[in-house]
């Protein structure tokens, strides 16, 4: 920002800015921006709604007590597994299945009905039938028997209930990422396409030279909103927990959102369940942070 | 030759791919037909029946709950096809000071978990009594951060020249946007009408923890409701499913017919 | 042109409206620590000086033919919100109070939200809960304490079962009025057991069950017994060996590790079976679908049965024998409680008492959902209306309450985290007595 030369803002264009922004930031600033400070500022008491008269201020407590709960530490790491295993996939399947659903193809309305289909279905009822197909012996199961996996309950074995709830979420959220390509794709102008089959170039350079860069700012929504989102899977994971603590079997499937949950809600310390997720924005803005400046020396 | 090949084997992943999408769908219609001893077993066509379609609408007020879940979507939707919009074109393509530092809160406060917010959310709302209505679960969401970075990314792929041309021919700013640039931007609002569609169609966590009364429930809500002290009745809840899928289904086949290619680029030959 | 303006003007709209939104909804306050309804309900200390008031503002209030107040029940399961529906039916009539039902979706969904709730001043006046995690809510001052209202006779409490009554009255101090009862028991599918031959004689320890299982398995390769892992059957099995928790004070006896060692060594023999490896929701579907012949449970078997599948005959046996244990289940114990910060506490004692001393609410636990209500004088009609389920009532003397350690919720989901980590992962090595020494360090009492 310093760089820049002193950029000099018209008036009408500033005007015009702030009527376009005022709505949606009023609305955030309200019901986003202020609930939010003051849950943020519980994390540094403990704290029960039920029981406000007996609130205490107990600073870093709740942060360093999280540092050394084996739980947290343990929701955190699977966390950080499945939302880099969740982005990769989502990214690289949507972009698949859209850039194949681009071309010529008979049946694009059913094919686009069908792939998006799964987004629809509510996160309970997916949840309940992925069960089924991955017991012992399942459908599910069988099938990955192939690629020499066990054959045992999926979302009872504390090894594969995480790949589980990673594929129950791939398989629903796909639809969603898919749309948004959809949509970056169709600004690509066909006459880029033809131009370069006229030239010689097949299928597959025309879209790793034509489509890949210019499909750019729908990749950096992809990714940035898929990681987002990741970090924040929580439907799927209640879904097969019910009945169970959160993060069954065992906390094998436990993250920092099911873990700030519990917390917060099934064990009424609200308190520490905010402290969690103040670290896990913590991290995630550093993240950030090290990519915006990875990209800046890039440039 | 090749050229078939390749067509076969693309014709073969698509429906390779639809099958692994379709079969649990078609599992949980299967499922939504079978009386509740029969629930996940392969049971005979004999077995099967509408019952639970009919006990459904009989002992509930499933007509009630669609109308509330068509009521608090067609608000929510509409005014994110208009407020995250306007702001995200005003990220993307105005000038004014503090661009990066809104932009950069708001993508910040998308990685708040909302389990976080919702209690200070819910006591607000309850503070103006609004808890228990229509306006629990659409005010605050009539404009969310997810689709305004959406339209931000997509209005930069707007070409710039467009917008110079059409300011030298005289429009103001505002004018621009909703003359130029939005009739061309139909993916994007059909984008965003139908993810937005299907979320708050679907939204679960928002109206059970705002709303109690029974006739204020949305669909997805009363339909879990339908359960009794010790277990589950798992064949009317995929009834229910079914019952909850199919607006959106086909709002989405409606929907969809926006995804047009050359809308952005046909406006530089004009 | 025209176009254009009418644009710019709804915009102009929109922000002007969310300004004056803002502005008319007042300014926002640094931080909610206070709940937002005032608070006219007593503190559990203040008894005495409070009983004057009370009887005073009682009578009061007996004068009072004032405007009708509304009173909301939270209720979360459609058979108890009927049966509590029918238990209400009138009460406007004759108390000039109104009720409302608020339907929450679960009971998790309840107990999530009911801090939120409080602190919103939203919550519900009335719930019934029953005794098994309700120390916790008592611990933070949720259930306004009705002993007043006993001491002055607005409410009585006569002719209530009295481990009930233990159940509910924790240092002399009323914390709700029990209406229905469930003794915990041994569910076998009758139909099975005839099919397979199994002989006359029920199993009256776990080694006789055992002994069954393993022919079941020899013979039908399956497994004949049906476990949740839930704490309600863990517990009732904990009881069955002479375990049992006693509020963090028993929780590494010696009982328990064998209790939960017998678990484990039949889960991994195979003759238990557990409701999530099938794919299904709790013990009742699997029972329901006749995938397993015995697990414990309730009554409230009979009205899943009786909707669901009828032609299955079921036999309710008290809970086996344990090592040298006596038997015996769990008492569970549902109660009609007050919440605090409830704007009519006293319309509230009226209204329960309206229901408990009537026959309404014992009369409409037995018929809508035949369990068993928490009034000795309705045994007789218990027995008479339900007469496949008559032995519970016996069953109910070898019962003990839950007495789960105070942070309960937290003790439940270790258990069962603990339990599914040994079963379910064959390369375990954890024994019974390792889980409960580990639960004794973390939430063991003196």
């Amino acid at each position: 920002m310093h760089k820049k030369p002193k950029v000099k803002y018209k008036r009408a264009e500033v005007l015009t800015a702030v009527c376009f922004l005022l709505p949606a930031v009023l609305i955030w600033i309200y019901w986003f921006f202020i609930p939010a400070v003051k849950s943020m500022r519980l994390s540094f008491y403990e704290y029960s709604f039920i029981t406000p008269e007996r609130a205490r201020f107990v600073g870093l407590e709740n942060f360093k007590r999280l540092f050394t709960d084996d739980a947290f530490l343990k929701a955190l790491q699977h966390t950080f597994l499945m939302v880099a295993v969740v982005v990769v996939l989502i990214a690289v399947i949507a972009f698949l299945i859209a850039v194949l659903l681009d071309g010529k193809i008979r049946g694009k309305t059913f094919f686009r009905t069908v792939y998006y289909m799964p987004y629809v279905i509510s996160s309970v009822a997916v949840s309940i039938f992925f069960m089924y197909f991955f017991i012992k012996d399942g459908i599910g199961t069988k099938l990955f028997t192939l690629f020499g996996l066990d054959n045992t309950t999926w979302f009872t074995s504390t090894k594969y209930a995480l790949p589980l709830i990673i594929i129950i979420y791939v398989w629903q959220q796909i639809g969603f990422y898919m749309i948004l390509y959809i949509s970056g794709l169709q600004n690509i102008s066909a006459e880029l396409y033809e131009a370069a089959r006229i030239d010689g170039a097949n299928r597959a350079q025309s879209i790793w030279y034509i489509t890949l860069p210019l499909v750019k700012p729908t990749t950096y929504l992809v990714v940035t909103l898929g990681m987002i989102n990741a970090f924040q899977i929580f439907d799927q994971i209640a879904a097969i927990s019910k009945q169970s603590p959160l993060g069954s079997p065992a906390g094998a499937t436990s993250t920092v959102v099911t873990f700030l949950y519990q917390q917060s809600f099934s064990y009424m310390d609200m308190g520490y369940g905010s402290a969690a997720a103040m670290v896990l924005l913590g991290i995630i803005f550093l993240l950030s942070l090290l990519r915006t400046f990875i990209s800046r020396e890039g440039d | 030759m090749k050229n078939k090949l390749l067509t076969f084997l693309m014709y073969f992943t698509l429906i390779a791919l639809a099958l692994i999408f379709l079969l649990p769908i078609l599992y949980v219609f299967y499922n939504a037909l079978l009386p509740y001893r029969y629930v996940q077993t392969w049971a005979p066509i004999s077995v099967w029946t509408l019952d639970n379609f009919k006990e459904l609408f009989t002992q509930y007020p499933i007509l009630r709950w669609y109308w509330n879940t068509f009521l608090s979507t067609v608000i929510v939707v509409a005014g994110n096809l208009i407020l995250p919009t306007m702001a995200g074109y005003a990220l993307a393509k105005l000038n004014f000071p503090g661009k990066k530092f809104i932009f950069g809160c708001l993508l910040l406060s998308m990685m708040v978990p909302f389990q976080l917010t919702m209690i200070q959310m819910y006591i607000q709302l309850a503070k103006l009594n609004m808890h228990n209505t229509v306006w629990a679960i659409t005010l605050p969401f009539l404009s969310q951060t997810m689709f305004l970075f959406m339209a931000r990314q997509f209005f930069f792929a707007v070409p710039n020249e467009l917008l110079e041309a059409a300011r030298i021919d005289g429009l103001s700013h505002a004018g621009v946007f909703f003359r130029i640039v939005a009739p061309i931007s139909k993916p994007l609002f059909a984008s965003i009408a139908i993810l937005n569609f299907t979320g708050t169609w679907n939204s679960y966590m928002v109206p059970a923890t705002f709303i109690n009364k029974v006739d204020q429930f949305t669909l997805v809500v009363g339909l879990q409701t339908v359960n009794m002290t010790y277990f589950k009745k798992t064949n009317l809840t995929l009834a229910g499913v079914v019952l909850l899928s199919f607006p959106v289904i086909l709002f989405f086949i409606c929907t969809q017919k926006e995804f047009v290619k050359g809308a952005m680029s046909s406006g530089i030959k004009a | 042109m025209k176009r254009k303006i009418a644009k710019k003007i709804t915009g102009l709209l929109i922000c002007t409206s969310m300004l004056a939104g803002l502005t008319a909804c007042g300014s926002q306050p640094a931080a909610d620590t206070t709940p937002a309804t005032d608070d006219t309900a007593p503190a559990a200390g203040e008894e005495t000086a409070e009983i004057e008031t009370e009887e005073t503002a009682v009578v009061e209030a007996n004068n009072d033919t004032g405007e009708d107040i509304t009173l909301t029940i939270g209720v979360w399961a459609d058979d108890e919100s009927r049966r509590l529906e029918k238990a209400f039916e009138g009460i406007e009539d004759d108390l000039g109070i109104q009720i409302e039902f608020l339907k929450y979706p679960s009971d998790s969904d309840f107990w999530d939200n009911i801090p939120a709730q409080i602190a919103a001043g939203t919550a519900p006046d009335i719930i019934s809960c029953t005794n098994e995690h309700y120390l916790q809510y008592i611990d933070q001052g949720l259930f306004e304490p009705l002993t007043e209202y006993v001491d002055s006779g607005v409410i009585s409490l006569d002719g209530t079962w009295a481990k009930a009554m233990d159940a509910w009255q924790i240092d002399d101090i009323v914390y709700g009025i029990p209406y229905a009862l469930n003794p915990g028991v041994f569910i076998v599918n009758n139909n099975m057991w005839e099919e397979f031959g199994l002989g006359d004689a029920y199993p009256t320890t776990w080694d006789e069950v055992i002994d069954i299982c393993k022919k079941v398995k020899d013979e039908h390769d399956m497994a004949a017994w049906c476990v949740n892992i839930q704490e309600y059957h863990l517990t009732n099995i904990a009881l069955s060996f002479g375990g049992g928790w006693d509020f963090g004070k028993n929780i590494s006896a010696k009982e328990n590790a064998e209790a939960l060692q017998f678990l484990i060594d039949s889960y991994k023999e195979g003759y238990i079976v557990t409701p999530t490896e099938l794919g299904l929701g709790g013990d009742m579907d699997v029972m329901i679908q006749q995938s397993a012949l015995f697990s414990t449970g309730g009554a409230w078997y009979q009205g899943g049965f009786a909707a669901e599948a009828p032609d299955i005959e079921l036999k309710y046996l008290p809970i086996p024998k344990g090592g040298s244990g006596t038997g015996g289940g769990t008492c569970h114990s549902a109660a009609l409680v007050a919440l605090k910060n409830s704007q009519h506490p006293d319309e509230v004692a009226k209204a329960i008492s309206y229901v408990a001393e009537g026959s309404k609410l014992y009369e409409a636990v037995v018929d809508v959902t035949e369990v068993i209500p928490a009034s000795e004088a309705y045994f007789d009609y218990y027995k008479e209306k339900v007469p496949a389920l008559t032995k519970l009532v016996d069953y109910l003397d070898n019962t003990t309450p839950f007495s789960y350690p105070t942070q309960s919720k937290k003790f439940a989901d270790s258990l069962i985290n603990l339990m599914q980590e040994t079963m379910f992962d064959e390369s375990s090595t954890i024994t019974g007595q390792d889980i409960v020494d580990q639960l004794s360090g973390e939430y063991g009492a003196e």
